[in-house]
C-alpha cells in the first residue's frame, strides 16, 4: 500500500508558502495590468517584451502540469522511448520554432499588424473566412485541451495535498479565471516568467535526486532494464520490450509512441495558436535568438526531466513496494508521477514541485484562456462586424478591450470545467497529442507557405485547412480507435469502433492528415493566383 | 559507457542527444546574440563604402 502520509506536507507552512505565491503573482499582474494600455498591449503585449522573458512564457505555456503529470505517467508506462519527444521539443519546438518560425512569423506580424494567430494568416490572404474559421477552431476545441490542463493539475493537487479531485479542480479555475479576467498578456507573460523560474528549480531538483536516490546514471539504468521481464503480459503482446528499450517495429505501442506521442506533440507544437502569438511579442529579431538559451535549457529541463524520471518511477517502486508504477497507481497514469514525488522526494521538495505545478497549470491555462478570448472577441465576433457591418467598427474598437472578450473568459473556462468532470481516467497525454495533431493538420502547410511562399494563395490555404481539419477528425472520429472507441459515433453509425483494421487503429491521424493538407494547398496554390505584388511586398519587406 | 546503461543502442542515442541538442541551442543562441546589431553595422559600413565610392 502505497503510504499516502508520507509526503509531510504541514498545512501552516503550505499556507504560508502560497500567500507568498500568489503574492508574487498578484504583484506581478498588477505590474502587467498597469502596463497595458492599449489593445496592442493586451494582445501582444506591446511587442516590447525581451527574449528572456518571451522564451520563459513560450516554454511554459508549451510545457503544461500534462506535460509533466501525464507525459511523465505515459513515460512511466511506455518507458524511455518517450525520450525522443523530448529531443523533438528541442529541435523542433525551439530550435526550429525559434529560427526558422519565429524570426518570419515576427516580421509578418509586424508589416501587417496582426495581433492574433487568425489575423496573422487572415490578413497574409486577405481571407476574412481563414481569420473566422481559425478562430472558431480555437473557440470550440481549445477548451477540450485547457480541460485536460485542468485534469492534469486538479490530479496533482488531489494526491499531494490529499484534497478532494472536484474541489481542486474547482479553485484552479476560479483563481485562473479572475486572472485571466483582470490582465491582458503583459500580465500572462510577467507571471510565466516567475512560473518557469519555479519549475525550473523543482524540475532540476528532481532530476539530479531521482538518479542521485537510484544509485547514479548508469546504475539506474541497469536496474530498469533488469526489470523487463515484470512488463505485463498484455502490454509485452502490444510490443513493449521493457523501459530501456524500443518498442517492437510497428507494434501497437511503437505507433501510439511513435505516431501519436512523439511526432503529434513534436511536429504539431509548430502549429499551436498560443505559442505563435509568443513570437510576435519580442522587441526585435535578435531577442528570439537570445530567447533560444533560455528556451533550450527550460524545455530540456521540463520534458528531459518528466521522461527520465518517468520510467525511472518503476525502479523505486519496485525496490520499495515490489511492484511497478502503473499497477501502483492502479491503473491510472496520470498518478504516477505525484505518487513517486509524494513517496520519494522529502517533504520540502513536494512544496517545492508543488509550486512548480501550480505554476505549470496556472501559466499555461492563462494563456490558453487569452489566446480563447482573443480569438473570440478579435478573430470571432470583430472579424464578423468587419464582414457584415465594416462601418460599425471603428477606430475605438481597436483600441478597447469589448466586454465581449472577458465574456469569451467565462464561456471557455465553463466548457472547460464541464469536460474536465466528463473525461476518463489516463486521459492527459492523449488528449495533448489529439489538439496538436488537429492543429498541424490543419494550419501546419499555411503557415509555412504564409512565410515562405509567395506563390500560395488564398484558395490553396483555405483548401488545405478545411482538408487537413476535415481528414484528422475523420481519422480521428472513425479510425483511431483510442479516440473513435469512447467518442462512439462510428459505432453508432457503421456498427464498429473503428472503420479499419490495425495498423490503421494506432496510426495517428496527423500521419495522413497532414501530407493530405499539403498536398491540397500545393496544388490549389498553383492553379490559383496569388495576392497582388503589392500586398506580398509589404507582407515581406524587410523579411 | 556510450549505453549508459540503457538495454538498447536508441534509446542511448536519443538519451545523449537530448543532452547535447539544448547545449547547440544555447551556443547557437549566444552565437547570434547580436545578430541585428552585426547586419546593421554591416550595412553600415557597406552604405558608407558606396557613398565613399561615389
Amino acid at each position: 500500500m502505497i503510504n499516502e502520509a508520507a509526503m509531510g506536507v504541514n498545512i501552516q507552512i503550505l499556507t504560508i508558502i502560497i500567500i507568498l505565491y500568489v503574492a508574487v503573482l498578484s504583484y506581478l499582474a498588477y505590474l502587467g495590468h498597469k502596463a497595458t494600455k492599449s489593445s496592442e498591449d493586451y494582445l501582444v503585449a506591446g511587442r516590447d517584451i525581451n527574449g528572456g522573458i518571451m522564451a520563459l512564457s513560450y516554454g511554459v505555456t508549451f510545457i503544461s502540469t500534462s506535460a509533466i503529470v501525464g507525459f511523465g505517467g505515459a513515460a512511466a508506462f511506455f518507458g524511455f522511448s518517450l525520450l525522443w519527444l523530448t529531443l523533438l521539443t528541442i529541435v523542433v519546438g525551439v530550435i526550429i520554432a525559434f529560427v526558422l518560425f519565429g524570426v518570419p512569423i515576427r516580421k509578418l506580424a509586424v508589416n501587417l499588424g496582426s495581433t492574433t494567430f487568425g489575423e496573422l494568416i487572415g490578413q497574409r490572404y486577405k481571407s476574412r473566412f481563414i481569420t473566422f474559421f481559425s478562430g472558431i477552431m480555437i473557440f470550440i476545441f481549445m477548451p477540450a485541451y485547457t480541460s485536460i490542463i485542468l485534469v492534469g493539475s486538479a490530479r496533482f493537487l488531489e494526491s499531494a495535498l490529499l484534497i478532494n479531485y472536484d474541489i481542486a479542480l474547482f479553485l484552479l479555475a476560479i483563481v485562473v479565471g479572475i486572472y485571466v479576467i483582470t490582465g491582458g498578456l503583459k500580465t500572462v507573460m510577467y507571471t510565466d516568467a516567475f512560473c518557469a523560474l519555479i519549475m525550473l528549480a523543482g524540475m532540476g531538483y528532481l532530476l539530479f535526486s531521482t538518479y542521485s536516490n537510484l544509485g547514479g546514471v548508469v546504475a539506474a539504468h541497469e536496474g530498469l532494464a533488469a526489470l523487463k521481464d515484470m512488463v505485463p503480459e498484455g502490454l509485452a503482446a502490444a510490443g513493449h520490450q521493457g523501459w530501456t528499450s524500443m518498442p517492437a517495429l510497428g507494434s501497437e505501442i511503437w505507433w501510439t509512441v511513435i505516431s501519436t506521442i512523439v511526432m503529434g506533440v513534436g511536429i504539431g507544437v509548430l502549429a499551436q495558436p498560443q505559442l505563435v502569438m509568443r513570437f510576435m511579442t519580442v522587441k526585435k529579431t535578435s531577442s528570439l535568438y537570445r530567447a533560444m538559451v533560455a528556451g533550450s535549457i527550460f524545455v530540456f529541463f521540463m520534458t528531459g526531466t518528466a521522461f527520465i524520471v518517468g520510467p525511472l518511477s518503476n525502479l523505486y517502486f519496485v525496490q520499495e513496494l515490489g511492484e511497478i508504477a502503473a499497477t501502483v497507481a492502479e491503473g491510472n497514469i496520470d498518478l504516477i508521477i505525484p505518487l513517486f514525488i509524494n513517496n520519494m522526494m522529502p517533504g520540502w521538495f513536494v512544496y517545492l514541485i508543488m509550486l512548480s505545478l501550480l505554476s505549470a497549470a496556472i501559466s499555461t491555462i492563462s494563456s490558453l484562456i487569452h489566446v480563447q478570448a482573443t480569438a473570440w472577441g478579435r478573430d470571432i465576433i470583430r472579424n464578423f462586424r468587419l464582414w457584415k457591418a465594416p462601418d460599425s467598427v471603428n477606430d475605438e474598437d481597436l483600441d478597447t478591450i469589448p466586454w465581449i472578450t472577458r465574456i469569451g473568459v467565462l464561456i471557455g473556462l465553463i466548457v472547460s470545467i464541464i469536460l474536465a468532470y466528463r473525461l476518463p481516467g489516463s486521459i492527459i497525454a492523449r488528449a495533448t497529442a489529439f489538439w496538436f495533431g488537429i492543429c498541424a493538420a490543419s494550419f501546419l502547410p499555411t503557415i509555412i507557405g504564409t512565410i515562405y511562399w509567395r506563390g500560395s494563395t488564398k484558395a490553396g490555404a483555405i483548401a488545405s485547412i478545411i482538408s487537413g481539419y476535415t481528414v484528422a477528425l475523420f481519422g480521428f472520429v472513425f479510425m483511431h480507435i483510442d479516440e473513435s472507441k469512447p467518442l462512439g459515433i462510428s459505432r453508432l453509425i457503421f456498427g464498429r469502433d473503428a472503420l479499419f483494421e490495425f495498423p490503421w487503429t494506432h496510426i495517428d491521424p496527423l500521419f495522413y492528415a497532414l501530407p493530405v493538407s499539403a498536398l491540397v494547398f500545393i496544388i490549389v496554390s498553383w492553379f490559383t493566383s496569388a495576392p497582388a505584388k503589392e500586398h506580398l511586398d509589404r507582407c515581406f519587406d524587410n523579411f | 559507457m556510450l549505453m549508459v546503461g540503457m538495454e538498447d543502442g536508441w534509446i542511448a542515442l536519443v538519451w545523449w542527444l537530448s543532452i547535447i541538442t539544448p547545449l547547440a541551442g544555447v551556443i547557437y543562441g549566444l552565437l547570434n546574440w547580436n545578430s541585428e546589431g552585426r547586419i546593421a553595422k554591416k550595412e553600415s559600413e557597406e552604405s558608407q563604402g558606396v557613398s565613399h565610392n561615389d
